[in-house]
C-alpha cells in the first residue's frame, strides 16, 4: 500500500525571489525613516489637512505646497486597513482580475504619443482608431487580462482626450481597463461612462470595471492633481494604481536598493493618505522602476535593472500584502525586432516568476513612447511559454514513470506508449507563431521571419469580423459624455491643430 | 599649447571641479590671457568631452561633472573677458511648463547648456506663461526653452508662446521646445524656433540658434 | 548594528523542493539498480563489474551504494584553466556560477559574409573560436559544426587543431573515438607542457554522448575511458526527447537522463576517483507535428532547470543547454527562444551551458546567434546578480540630501555607482527614435551581423607557444598518415 506523504515540501510551481525577508525589512525600515525624517512634498492643501489630522508633521508650507513628515505609527495603522486583495471585473462580467499575492495578470500600457502603424510599420502619432485597434487586439489575445490604451487619442480634443480614449477602449474590449485621466473632472466623466457601460453605480460596486492610474512624481513629490485623484477614488470606490516612476541615477538613487527605499516611501504615503480618507480604500502600488541609460539619457524600459527592480518591489509588496503593479513586455527597441524579443522575453519571464499582480506595459517600444501591435501579439506567445514553465515539475509516481521506463527498456522508445499518448497534448506546449518546421518546409512556405508572421497575425485580428461590444444606444450615450466634456473645455484648446 | 592649458582641458574632461578653478587661477597668475585660457583650455576640454560622449566613451554623469567644472572656470574668467557677453555663449531662460511637474529632462538640458557656456535662468517646473514673460523682461535672455512630458501639458507651450507674443516679446527671444512627446513637427506647428530631441541635442540647438542670430 | 541579517547573494530560483529532489534521486537509483542500462563495451562492463555492478549480457545494473560511492569522489568545485594562463579565461566550477558556450556538431553553418546556410568547413572553426574568444559573456568554446572539407575521420581532430590556437578560453572537445581523442589530447598537452602539467591545470573538457533510453554506446564509453585514463574532465550527456526517447513527463525524463549520465559517472570515478565530471543533457520535447527535438521549447528551460537542481543535489556540476532555437534564420523567434533558455539557465546556475548558437533545431550552427545571445547572457547575468542591500546602497542619507523635487544627477553617490549598478548593452539600441532613424533604422539583426564581422576581422586571440604550433602540425600530419588508406 502506498500511504500518503507527510512532512514533505512540494514546489507546485517554480519559486523565485530577489530579496530575502531581512533585506525587505531593511528597505522597509529605511523607507519609514525617509517618510519621517525627509518627508514628502504635497501640493494639495486638502491632502495636507488629511495627513495632518492623521498625525503627520507639516512643515515648510509655501503658497503651493507643504513638507509632510509621516511618523511610523501612521504607516502601521494604514497597513491594518489597506486591502490585501483587489478585484476588477470587465464589463462583460467574465474577464476578471483577483489581485493578491502571487496572482499574475498581463496587460498593456497607457498613453504613448506614437504607435507603429499595423499596416505600414511606420511610427506616427496615435489616433482614436489606433486606440480602438489595440483594444481589439487585446480582446483577441488569450494572455491579455486587462487593458491600457497603448496610445493617446491625438485626433480628438487634447484637454479631454481621456474620455475619448476610454470610449475607444470600450469599443474594442470587454476586459478590465486601467484608465488615465487628465484631471479630477476626467475621472468623474469616465466613472459616469463606466456606470453607463456596466449598468449603474450599484453594479459598479459589485465589481469595478476600471482602475485609475495615478502617478506621483519622484523624488517624493505629490501634486495637487495626484492627491485630488487619490481622494476622489477613495470617496467613490474606485480602485487605483498609485505608481511613481523613479529613475535610478536621475530622480532616485543610483543604487537599486536606494531606489526601492524611495519608491516605497512614495507608495506608503499613498497608502497612508488613502486609508486616512477611507479605511479599506483599494490601492495597488508599484510601478515602473528603472535606470536612466547613462549614454543615451533615456528612461530605459528594456533594461535588466527594470525587470530586477520590478521583481524586487513585488517581493516587498508581497511582504506588505498589498497588490502590485508590475512591468513587462516592453522594450527600448524602435520596432519589433530581436531586441524587443530579447528584452520582452526576459522581463515577461521575470515578472511571471515573481508573481507580480498587474503586469503592465506589454506592447511598449522606444522607452515608453511608442505602442506596437506586433509586440502585443508576440508577447502573448511569450507569456504563454512562461506560463508553461510556471507549471513546474510535478513529482508523482505517474510523472516519474519508473514503470514506463522499465516497460520500454534500454534502446526502446516511448512514442506509442499509453503514458505518452495520454499526456502529450497537455505536457507539450504548442506554439502559435513560432515555427518548428525543418529548413526545407520553412523555405518552401516562403521563409518568413517570425516578425512577418506576427505582422500577418496582427492584420488577421484587425480584419476579423467581430460583434460590436456596445450597442448603438449605449455608444451614443457614452459619446455624449465625451462631447459634453469637449464643449465645456473648447476654449482651452490651441488655435493650431497640435498633432494630426 | 602651454602645459597649464592642457592641464585645464584634462581637468574638464575628468570633471575635476575644484582642480579646474585652481588651474584657471594659476594660469591667470602666470599671466595668461583670459581669452586664451577660455579658448585653448576650457573649450578644448569641453569639445573633447562632447566627442567622447558621442563615441560612448563617457557617460552623462561624467559629462555633467565636466560641464560644472567648465562653468566654474568660466565664472572666474568672466570679469576679465571683453565684449558684451563676456565670454558667454548667451543667456537662456528655461522651465517646465504649467501643469507639468516632470523636470528631470529640463534639468539635464539646463546643465548641458551651462557646460556649453550659457548663463541659465531656471524657472523650475509648473511654470505658468506669465512667469516666462516676467523672466524675459527681467533677464533679457537670448533663448527661452520649454519642456513638457505630457501631451496635455504640451498645450501650455502654446499658451506660453502666445503670452510671449501678446507681451510684445516674441522678436526679442528665440524659443525652443523639448520633451519626450514633443517632436519637430509640433514645434513647427506652434511656431517655436527650435526643437531638441534629447538633452544633448537641446544644448546643440541652443548654440545653433545663437549662431543663426 | 544589525544582527541575524541574512541576505540573498543574487536572486533565488528553485523549481524543486529538497523532498522532491530526494524522491527523484531515489528514482534514479531505482532505474540504475532495477532496470539497468545496456553498455556496449566489453572492457567497460568488466570495470563496472569490478566496481560492484551486476552484469548480465550487455545489461549492467548498478546498486545504490556503488552510485553513491562515485558521487562521493566526484568534485563539485574545480577549475578548468585557460591555456595561456590568463586568469580571466579560467572557468571556476562551483555553486552559484553559470558559464556559457556554443555546442558541437551541426552539419550546417550560416556563412557570416553571405549569410547563407551551407555545410560547415574548417575555416568556420577558426571564426567560431576567434569570436568566442572575444565575446565578454562566452566562457568556453565549441565548434558549432562538423567540418565537412577534411577526411571524415579527422573532422574532430582538425576542429580542435583549428580552434585551439584561436582561443584561450577552455574548449569542450568532441571526437569520434580513441584515436582522434588522442590527437586532441596531445595538442592540449603540448601547450600545457606535458601530461603532468596538464593534470595540474587541465585546459579542455571532453564531451561524450550516450543514447536514450538507457544505452551506453561503445564510442561514448570508450571516450570516457580515454578521458579518465588521461585526467581529462569529462561530460557524459544524453540528448533525450520527452515523448520520443524518454517519458513525456518532466520528472520522468530528468530521472532517465540522470541515470544515463550516472553510468559515465560510475565508470569515470572507478577508473580515476576525483576526476571532474559533468552530468548532462539536452532535455526537450518532441514536437508532435514537426517530429523534431525542439531547441526552443519552454519545456527545455523547465527540464534543464530541474536537471540542474538534481545534479547539484547530488553534488556534481551540470552540462546545461540554452541560447538555442528552432528558427531557421536570425530573427525575433531566435532571439526570444534563445533569451528565455539562457535566462533560465543562468537562473538555475547550470555550470556549463552549451548550444548557444544552435539554430534550426540543432541542424545549423550560427555564430551570429552566439553573438546575439552574448547580449542575452549579459542581460540575464545582471538580473541574477540581484540587489545589494546595505547602508551605502539603501542611500537614506542621499535621499535626505536630495529631498523632494530634487535630482541625483550631480550627486557623488551617483558617480560612485552608475558604472557598476547598471548594465550597458552592446547590441540593444537605447538611442531615441531620431538618432536611430538617422542611423538607418537598423533592426538588431543587422547590428549582430556587423558586430560579428568586426570581431572576426579584428580580434587577435593570444597565440599558442611556438612549440605547440609545431606539435599541432606534427600531430595532424601523423593523423593524416593514420587515415590515408581509409575511405
Amino acid at each position: 500500500m502506498m500511504v500518503n506523504r507527510h512532512n514533505y515540501d512540494v514546489n507546485a510551481t517554480p519559486t523565485f525571489r530577489v530579496l530575502s525577508e531581512d533585506q525587505i525589512e531593511a528597505i522597509y525600515y529605511a523607507s519609514l525613516r525617509v517618510l519621517y525624517e525627509t518627508g514628502v512634498r504635497v501640493y494639495d492643501s486638502e491632502g495636507v489637512d488629511v495627513a495632518q489630522s492623521g498625525g503627520a508633521i507639516v512643515e515648510d508650507t509655501t503658497e503651493k505646497s507643504s513638507l509632510v513628515k509621516v511618523p511610523h505609527y501612521m504607516v502601521d495603522k494604514a497597513r491594518a486597513t489597506v486591502p490585501s486583495k483587489v478585484v476588477v471585473i470587465g464589463p462583460d462580467r467574465k474577464h476578471r482580475m483577483e489581485l493578491y499575492k502571487n496572482q499574475i495578470y498581463y496587460g498593456g500600457g497607457s498613453d504613448t504619443p506614437y504607435t507603429i502603424d499595423p499596416y505600414t510599420g511606420e511610427r506616427r502619432r496615435s489616433t482614436y482608431n489606433d486606440v480602438k485597434n489595440c483594444a481589439r487586439i487585446a480582446q483577441a489575445l488569450p494572455n491579455y487580462d486587462f487593458h491600457m490604451s497603448l496610445g493617446i487619442t491625438q485626433d480628438t480634443a487634447v484637454g479631454t482626450y481621456d474620455r475619448w480614449q476610454y470610449l475607444a477602449m470600450l469599443e474594442g474590449t470587454s476586459k478590465p481597463i486601467n484608465i488615465t485621466a487628465v484631471d479630477i473632472e476626467g475621472v468623474r466623466d469616465q466613472l459616469e461612462m463606466a456606470y453607463i457601460r456596466v449598468g449603474g453605480k450599484e453594479e459598479w460596486r459589485k465589481g469595478p470595471i476600471f482602475t485609475l492610474y495615478i502617478e506621483p512624481v519622484s523624488p517624493l513629490s505629490h501634486s495637487q492633481e495626484v492627491i485630488q485623484k487619490l481622494l476622489f477614488c477613495c470617496d467613490n470606490h474606485i480602485p487605483f494604481v498609485y505608481t511613481p516612476c523613479p529613475l535610478a541615477g536621475a530622480t532616485a538613487p543610483t543604487t537599486l536598493a536606494g531606489l526601492l527605499v524611495q519608491a516605497l516611501a512614495e507608495s506608503l504615503f499613498g497608502i497612508v493618505l488613502s486609508q486616512l480618507r477611507n479605511p479599506g480604500a483599494q490601492i495597488i502600488i508599484g510601478g515602473l522602476m528603472s535606470n536612466m541609460d547613462m549614454l543615451s539619457t533615456i528612461y530605459s524600459y528594456g533594461s535588466p535593472e527594470m525587470a530586477l527592480l520590478s521583481a524586487a518591489y513585488t517581493d516587498i509588496t508581497k511582504w506588505l500584502r498589498v497588490p502590485e503593479y508590475e512591468t513587462a513586455g516592453c522594450s527600448d527597441a524602435k520596432l519589433f525586432d530581436e531586441q524587443a524579443a530579447m528584452e520582452g522575453a526576459i522581463n515577461i519571464a521575470t515578472s511571471g516568476l515573481i508573481g507580480g499582480n498587474m503586469i503592465h506595459d506589454v506592447g511598449y517600444l522606444d522607452s515608453g513612447l511608442t505602442s506596437c501591435p506586433e509586440l502585443m501579439v508576440a508577447s502573448d506567445e511569450m507569456i504563454d511559454m512562461v506560463k508553461r514553465i510556471l507549471q513546474g515539475i510535478p513529482v508523482t509516481p505517474e510523472a516519474m514513470a519508473l514503470d514506463v521506463m522499465e516497460q520500454v527498456g534500454p534502446g526502446g522508445h516511448f512514442m506509442e506508449h499509453d503514458h505518452t499518448y495520454e499526456r502529450f497534448k497537455t505536457e507539450i506546449w504548442r506554439p502559435k507563431l513560432i515555427d518548428r518546421q525543418n529548413w526545407e518546409n520553412w523555405n518552401m512556405a516562403g521563409g518568413k521571419r517570425y516578425g512577418e508572421r506576427v505582422h500577418d497575425r496582427v492584420v488577421e485580428i484587425l480584419e476579423a469580423e467581430t460583434e460590436p461590444l456596445l450597442d448603438d444606444a449605449m455608444y451614443q450615450e457614452l459619446r455624449r459624455v465625451c462631447e459634453l466634456a469637449d464643449a465645456r473645455h473648447k476654449d482651452e484648446e490651441l488655435d493650431v491643430k497640435m498633432f494630426v | 599649447m602651454s602645459q597649464i592649458l592642457e592641464q585645464i582641458a584634462t581637468g574638464i574632461i575628468g570633471g575635476d571641479i575644484q582642480g579646474v578653478e585652481k588651474l584657471v587661477q594659476k594660469a591667470l597668475d602666470e599671466g595668461q590671457e583670459a581669452e586664451t585660457i577660455l579658448q585653448n583650455g576650457l573649450i578644448v576640454g569641453m569639445a573633447e568631452v562632447g566627442k567622447r560622449f558621442k563615441a560612448a566613451q563617457m557617460f552623462i554623469p561624467e559629462v555633467l561633472r565636466a560641464a560644472k567644472s567648465m562653468h566654474g572656470g568660466q565664472e572666474l574668467l568672466r570679469p576679465l573677458l571683453a565684449g558684451d557677453k563676456a565670454g558667454r555663449a548667451g543667456k537662456i531662460v528655461i522651465g517646465t511648463v504649467q501643469g507639468d511637474l516632470h523636470d528631470i529632462g529640463k534639468n539635464l538640458v539646463g546643465m548641458l547648456c551651462e557646460g556649453a557656456g550659457f548663463e541659465v535662468v531656471d524657472l523650475g517646473f509648473d511654470a505658468p506663461p506669465d512667469k516666462f514673460t516676467e523672466a524675459i523682461k527681467t533677464h533679457q535672455p537670448d533663448i527661452v526653452a520649454m519642456s513638457a512630458l505630457l501631451t496635455t501639458t504640451m498645450r501650455a507651450m502654446g499658451y506660453t508662446l502666445k503670452a510671449i507674443e501678446e507681451a510684445g516679446l516674441r522678436d526679442k527671444v528665440k524659443v525652443m521646445v523639448g520633451g519626450a512627446p514633443v517632436d519637430a513637427e509640433f514645434a513647427e506647428r506652434i511656431g517655436a524656433d527650435g526643437y531638441g530631441h534629447n538633452a544633448v541635442s537641446g544644448a546643440e540647438v541652443a548654440r545653433n540658434l545663437i549662431e543663426a542670430g | 548594528m544589525r544582527a541575524n541579517y541574512r541576505v540573498n547573494s543574487g536572486v533565488r530560483f528553485e523549481v524543486l523542493s529538497k523532498d522532491q529532489l530526494q524522491e527523484m534521486f531515489d528514482g534514479v537509483l531505482h532505474v540504475m539498480d532495477k532496470i539497468g542500462l545496456d553498455v556496449h563495451h566489453d572492457r567497460a562492463r568488466e570495470i563496472l563489474a569490478g566496481a560492484g555492478a551486476r552484469v548480465e549480457g550487455k545489461r549492467v545494473q548498478i546498486p545504490p551504494h556503488v552510485v553513491k560511492r562515485s558521487l562521493a569522489t566526484a568534485p563539485r568545485s574545480f577549475t578548468i584553466y585557460a591555456r595561456d594562463g590568463n586568469p580571466a579565461h579560467d572557468i571556476h566550477i562551483g555553486p552559484g556560477r553559470s558559464h556559457f558556450g556554443p555546442g558541437p556538431t551541426p552539419p550546417n553553418f550560416i556563412d557570416i559574409e553571405t549569410l547563407e546556410r551551407r555545410p560547415y568547413v574548417r575555416d568556420d572553426a577558426r571564426i567560431v573560436a576567434t569570436v568566442c574568444d572575444a565575446l565578454p559573456n562566452i566562457d568556453f568554446c565549441e565548434s558549432l559544426g562538423t567540418i565537412s572539407d577534411v577526411h571524415t575521420d579527422l573532422a574532430a581532430s582538425y576542429e580542435f587543431a583549428t580552434m585551439f590556437p584561436k582561443t584561450s578560453k577552455p574548449i569542450v572537445a568532441w571526437s569520434y573515438g580513441w584515436d582522434d581523442s588522442n590527437d586532441i589530447h596531445q595538442i592540449a598537452v603540448a601547450e600545457a607542457g606535458g601530461q603532468e602539467a596538464f593534470e595540474k591545470r587541465p585546459n579542455y573538457v571532453h564531451y561524450c554522448e550516450p543514447l536514450s533510453p538507457l544505452v551506453s554506446t561503445f564510442e561514448a564509453v570508450d571516450k570516457v575511458i580515454f578521458a579518465a585514463e588521461h585526467g581529462v574532465p569529462v561530460i557524459f550527456t544524453t540528448c533525450a526527447l520527452a515523448g520520443g526517447t524518454a517519458p513525456v513527463t518532466p520528472a520522468g525524463i530528468i530521472i532517465q537522463t540522470t541515470a544515463e549520465s550516472f553510468m559515465g559517472l560510475v565508470l569515470s570515478q572507478t577508473i580515476r576517483p576525483g576526476l571532474p565530471f559533468f552530468m548532462g543533457g539536452v532535455l526537450s520535447v518532441m514536437d508532435m507535428s514537426a517530429m523534431i527535438l525542439t531547441y526552443g521549447a519552454p519545456e527545455l528551460s523547465l527540464m534543464m532547470a530541474g536537471a540542474t537542481e538534481l545534479a547539484h543535489y547530488c553534488g556534481i556540476p551540470l552540462w546545461q543547454t540554452g541560447g538555442c532555437t528552432d528558427s531557421k534564420c536570425l530573427d525575433e523567434q531566435a532571439s526570444l527562444e534563445g533569451s528565455l533558455s539562457v535566462f533560465f539557465s543562468a537562473l538555475s546556475g547550470g555550470d556549463l551551458c552549451h548550444d548557444v548558437g544552435y539554430t534550426e533545431s540543432g541542424m545549423t550552427g550560427s555564430i551570429l546567434q552566439t553573438v546575439m545571445m552574448d547580449e542575452a547572457i549579459g542581460y540575464s547575468r545582471r538580473i541574477c546578480r540581484g540587489i545589494e542591500v546595505n547602508e551605502e546602497t539603501l542611500a537614506v542619507d542621499v535621499i535626505q540630501d536630495v529631498g523632494p523635487d530634487g535630482h541625483y544627477l550631480y550627486h557623488d553617490h551617483t558617480m560612485r555607482h552608475f558604472k557598476t549598478e547598471f548594465w550597458y548593452p552592446n547590441l540593444c539600441d537605447r538611442r531615441n527614435f531620431e538618432e536611430w532613424d538617422a542611423d538607418g533604422q537598423k533592426p538588431m539583426r543587422d547590428r549582430v551581423v556587423e558586430r560579428t564581422r568586426e570581431i572576426a576581422a579584428t580580434h587577435e586571440p593570444s597565440p599558442v607557444r611556438p612549440e605547440t604550433e609545431k606539435a599541432i602540425a606534427e600531430i595532424m600530419e601523423a593523423a593524416e598518415e593514420r587515415v590515408k588508406d581509409k575511405s
